[in-house]
């Protein structure tokens, strides 16, 4: 009986895997690819949220030029404009005077601005915007653009009235006007506690 | 009129590429010839389909049909007929029904040349080519409908009183045209420019060119037909991809280094990356399938090189369309960007799910075995590695990081051209080398002394040249070593050409003309690829002598006044202000370029002031050594500020993409032979 | 004499108040490592927006005053954050950014290596055999063609 030579193509090739379903390093590949979709997933979400129009705004931290630090939690309560400018932003000259205006008239009711200084090339500039229009509201220099960012805004001057609760009411993007605002500010201050 | 033909166009098509993706689905399972005779036809009919819809999109475009939204946002009155027909892949809604025809085309294209050759894998190649289709037709059909028109609706409150829908709402009036022609916006001035007429259809083609491959990948993926028929239809398929991809990076270089007014062609931005690694993985993928096709190895690798193509080419336009990444090139955010997430998710998981399995049960083992380290399979190993490392490299920094540093870190992080360089240039060098190495080294083994020995002739002409730049003044090391690892590459391929038509005429007796034709024509595969690597080669140059050896300034110059750059004077002569046909204010800057006391050149860089911005084009004198490029930054008749660019040997770059080309062109070309006519003849019966 | 003092005075000072003034080019050379804080991944000598002008002036008014590139960059950095550079500053990202692509790329290398070693083991005999005749094999198929050109020629 002649023996069954084995087929000598096959000598040195490992055995054929006997394997039903996936092995493990197979797993992990696919999940790597899930976890990759997942986490850009959540990117998109981040980045598809706009600028927050209404609700809650966005609680944040600020050095103000005078070393103080506050939070715009610290102002619950009270009716808050956030208002991003910078100095070399013509409609921000505009309203500067205006916004000043605002603040002395309803300071006493419960009312307060906080000015968001960003983009600016240097401080210095800032403070001399400060000083030349009499700017007596918190100010502050927004580090690492994080407020910026946090209210998504795209070019200053952007405006966010924020009522005694903590949401936000109003948008203004351009310059204010006096007349415009105030009505809007006696409104929210009329929402008693 | 045109928008319901359109429409119902669309919704057909949709219809169709759904109904064929299951018919051809069912036919490759059940193996029934009804099942996938009709999936088949529903497949060809998708064409003439869409053909039909992206017809009266491009005619209202052209008749200004403005109550459509779509004809609204891209175009104006002033709009030039050209622009207005470029307008259809202007913005997301006309491109991506655009991007769908393409992928008909290629479909009807695919199934005309393979339905005979590749029967077997045919139906689930069709099923993969309608279903990624399909998603793109639903797409445009219910998140971003380019035959949206604008309504008045009379009845509702004031605010919401203008509507843009598909659909007819009830007593909905159409507004007025001249409300409709006041309005109009028209399309980016940056878009305005001969090189919108082709980048993108260009780099459309060689993105959807992918899916081809990728389909009947995944079709001998699904049918266990793992042999050697996929890889030749797709390794046909990637190759004409990779053209048009290769042709529209160069072109998109092109255009932003004559338009966009930085004197670069490449910003290492996100989606220039996006369209850059397709192009990479479609490299490493046209190298290894010949690894397959000779010795039936790297069957694995090869798999996942089509699959990583396919799903680069996916998430690239999903980064672009869906805004989760920082560009100058993105698309407004839209509501697509969820749906292409996660169709490119389940594509790709559902490929490697697949892929793996049938790894998992050996059917995908290498017929023989590696010989030695230096064999060319391993050589094209290495090279595989290389481009893998591109990839991940250049994904990293475009995506990965940015969105890892932003979500997890709550840093925002601009990952800029130096942080590229630092990965890609080594990588680059390893590359040219092996461009080099590889077509010396011998399928199976390669013992070190022969190989050598035919390494010989390319190193010594590369040490001379190297001799020879540093001996003209090439000041740089690096850049001196980068020039040399080029070379080199090149004068292998040089090289490789010389001895074959050498050996032609020592035993033909043949001209050196004859011998050269002959021998393109006889291999064309093996010397095209030379002069494709001729052409990376030149390219190489250019680019190590435009960014190395680049010198940038900026001057105010009075009029009259000049300024001396290296050996070059620039001299400010006049200013003109002039408004143009389409309404925009062109401001004119005349300038002289002399050397050595003549004056060469008269140059016009000027600003273009459209209503929102305005745009910079260039002046330039450009020759083979360098470019002297010329942008107006600002001033008036009397100061103007200037920056100059003088960009060394930038040229080759874009002549090197030519000699790529055409060695492309040269290696695909079918060839009509008497054995391929008999084929052709045999198969008909 | 009195004049002659005048003089020198004047000149003394003119000569302080023609002070350094930074030049186009070097502001380049500084805003060329920069990027626009607004718009997506342009470098800050391209962008021409408000924003960007103001930051180019503050460069040059910084350089004027003696500052090395250097430390204006890292003063805007100070104030912006990371993404007003192109290499990420902060130790950790600049880690990841750098460390991860060379590890993925050492991982992607030691797997093709232990393929490779996996499969190339036991044929070392077998192979010297075919080593020899490898390079004929390189235009065993090319000769293959010449010779069959040959025939139809003659």
């Amino acid at each position: 009986m002649k023996q069954h030579q084995p087929l000598d193509f096959l000598d040195g090739a490992p055995a054929m895997p006997k394997r039903k379903g996936l092995s493990f390093g197979s797993l992990a590949v696919l999940a790597a690819v899930a976890l990759l979709a997942i986490v850009v997933a959540l990117q998109l979400t981040e980045r598809n949220r706009g600028r927050p129009l209404s609700g809650p705004a966005p609680d944040f931290e600020l050095t103000l030029f005078d070393g103080r630090e506050i939070a715009l939690a610290d102002f619950r309560g009270q009716v808050a404009l956030v208002n991003f400018w910078a100095s070399w932003c013509p409609p921000c000259r505009d309203e500067a005077l205006e916004l000043q205006a605002l603040y002395s008239d309803y300071r006493e009711a419960g009312f307060t601005i906080i000015g968001v200084n960003m983009l600016e090339s240097s401080p210095q500039k800032a403070l001399d915007f400060i000083e030349e229009f009499g700017i007596s509201y918190p100010n502050g220099e927004d580090r690492e653009q994080r407020v910026t960012n946090l209210y998504r805004v795209e070019g200053p001057p952007e405006s966010f009235l924020i009522d005694r609760a903590g949401n936000v009411r109003q948008f203004y993007i351009g310059s204010v006007r006096y007349d415009t605002v105030s009505k809007a500010i006696e409104a929210l201050l009329a929402e008693g506690r | 009129m045109l928008a319901e033909i359109g429409l119902s166009a669309l919704a057909i098509a949709f219809a169709l590429a759904v109904y064929a993706a299951a018919a051809s689905a069912l036919g490759g399972r059940s193996q029934l010839a009804r099942w996938q005779l009709s999936g088949r036809n529903a497949a060809l009919l998708t064409f003439p389909s869409l053909l039909l819809a992206v017809a009266m999109l491009v005619i209202a475009l052209m008749t200004e049909q403005y109550q459509l939204s779509y004809v609204y946002s891209v175009t104006d009155p002033q709009t030039p007929a050209l622009y207005r027909f470029t307008a259809l892949w202007g913005s997301q809604r006309g491109s991506l029904l655009f991007w769908s025809l393409l992928m008909s085309l290629f479909t009807t294209a695919a199934i005309a040349l393979n339905w005979r050759a590749e029967r077997r894998l045919m139906p689930y190649a069709i099923a993969t080519m309608m279903a990624a289709l399909a998603f793109f037709l639903g797409l445009s059909l219910f998140l971003e409908n380019p035959f949206e028109r604008w309504w008045l609706l009379p009845a509702a409150a004031p605010g919401a009183q203008e509507v843009s829908s598909a659909l007819i709402p009830p007593l909905a009036v159409a507004p007025s045209e001249a409300a409709l022609r006041a309005g109009a916006q028209g399309l980016n001035p940056l878009l305005r420019h001969f090189g919108m007429v082709i980048h993108p259809p260009m780099l459309y083609l060689g993105f959807v060119g992918f899916t081809i491959p990728f389909a009947f990948a995944l079709a001998a993926l699904a049918a266990g037909e793992l042999s050697s028929g996929w890889i030749k239809a797709t390794r046909r398929w990637s190759l004409i991809a990779w053209i048009f991809l290769s042709l529209g990076l160069i072109l998109g270089g092109r255009w932003a280094y004559d338009v966009l007014g930085w004197g670069g062609y490449w910003g290492w931005d996100p989606v220039e990356n996006a369209a850059f690694l397709p192009w990479l993985v479609g490299t490493a993928f046209i190298h290894s399938a010949m690894i397959q096709e000779k010795r039936g190895m790297l069957k694995l690798w090869n798999m996942l090189l089509v699959i990583a193509a396919f799903s680069a080419v996916m998430f690239g336009t999903f980064a672009t369309r869906s805004g989760v990444i920082e560009s100058v090139h993105s698309f407004a955010r839209s509501e697509v960007g969820f749906p292409m997430l996660a169709f490119w998710a389940v594509m790709t998981l559902v490929a490697l799910a697949l892929l793996l399995w049938r790894w998992g049960r050996g059917e995908l083992r290498d017929e023989r075995q590696f010989a030695n380290l230096l064999s060319r399979e391993s050589l094209f190993v290495l090279n595989n590695v290389v481009f893998i490392a591109l990839f991940i490299a250049i994904f990293w920094g475009s995506f990965g990081l940015p969105i890892v540093s932003e979500l997890i870190f709550d840093r925002e992080v601009t990952i800029g051209a130096e942080t590229f360089e630092f990965f890609v240039v080594p990588l680059f060098i390893a590359m040219y080398v092996l461009m080099g190495v590889a077509p010396l080294s011998a399928w199976g083994a390669t013992s070190l002394p022969r190989l050598g020995a035919a390494l010989r002739p390319p190193l010594l002409l590369t040490a001379l040249s190297v001799l020879a730049l540093a001996l003209s003044g090439t000041s740089l090391l690096t850049a001196t070593a980068g020039y040399g690892v080029v070379l080199f590459a090149a004068f292998v391929a040089l090289c490789e050409i010389y001895r074959g038509a050498k050996a032609r005429r020592r035993l033909l007796d043949e001209s050196w003309p004859r011998a050269l034709r002959a021998l393109f024509r006889r291999n064309q595969r093996r010397y095209g690829g030379y002069i494709v690597h001729l052409g990376v080669t030149v390219i190489g140059i250019g680019v190590i002598g435009s960014t190395v050896f680049q010198t940038e300034v900026q001057h105010t110059l009075e009029r009259g006044a000049s300024v001396a750059v290296r050996d070059y004077r620039l001299r400010y002569d006049d200013f003109i202000r002039a408004r143009a046909v389409d309404g925009r204010m062109m401001n004119i800057s005349v300038v002289t370029l002399s050397r050595d006391g003549r004056e060469i050149a008269r140059m016009r860089p000027r600003i273009d002031d459209y209503e929102q911005m305005p745009m910079t084009i260039a002046g330039a004198h450009s020759t083979l050594e360098n470019d002297f490029y010329v942008l107006l930054i600002g001033g008036d008749r009397e100061r103007a500020v200037f920056r100059i660019y003088i960009n060394p040997l930038v040229n080759l770059v874009w002549w090197g993409g030519i000699l790529l080309i055409i060695g492309t062109i040269i290696a695909v070309y079918p060839k009509v032979t008497p054995a391929s006519r008999q084929r052709k003849r045999e198969a008909d019966e | 004499m009195l004049v002659a003092f005048v003089a020198l005075a004047i000149s003394l000072g003119l000569g302080r108040a023609q002070e350094y003034r930074a030049s186009d080019t070097d502001v380049i050379r500084v805003a060329e490592r920069m990027y626009c804080p607004v718009c997506e991944n342009i470098p800050l000598d391209e962008c021409q927006t408000t924003a960007c002008l103001e930051w180019k002036d503050e460069i040059a008014a910084q350089l004027a005053a003696g500052r090395a590139p250097q430390e204006v960059i890292n003063s805007f950095v100070a104030r912006f954050g990371d993404h007003v550079v192109g290499v990420p500053q902060d130790p950790l990202i600049r880690a990841l950014t750098f460390v991860l692509p060379l590890l993925a790329t050492l991982m992607a290398l030691g797997v093709g290596l232990r393929a490779f070693r996996q499969f190339a083991g036991s044929k070392k005999l077998r192979l010297n055999a075919e080593a020899t005749g490898a390079d004929e094999l390189r235009d065993a198929s090319y000769r293959q063609r010449l010779e069959q050109d040959l025939r139809a020629m003659r």
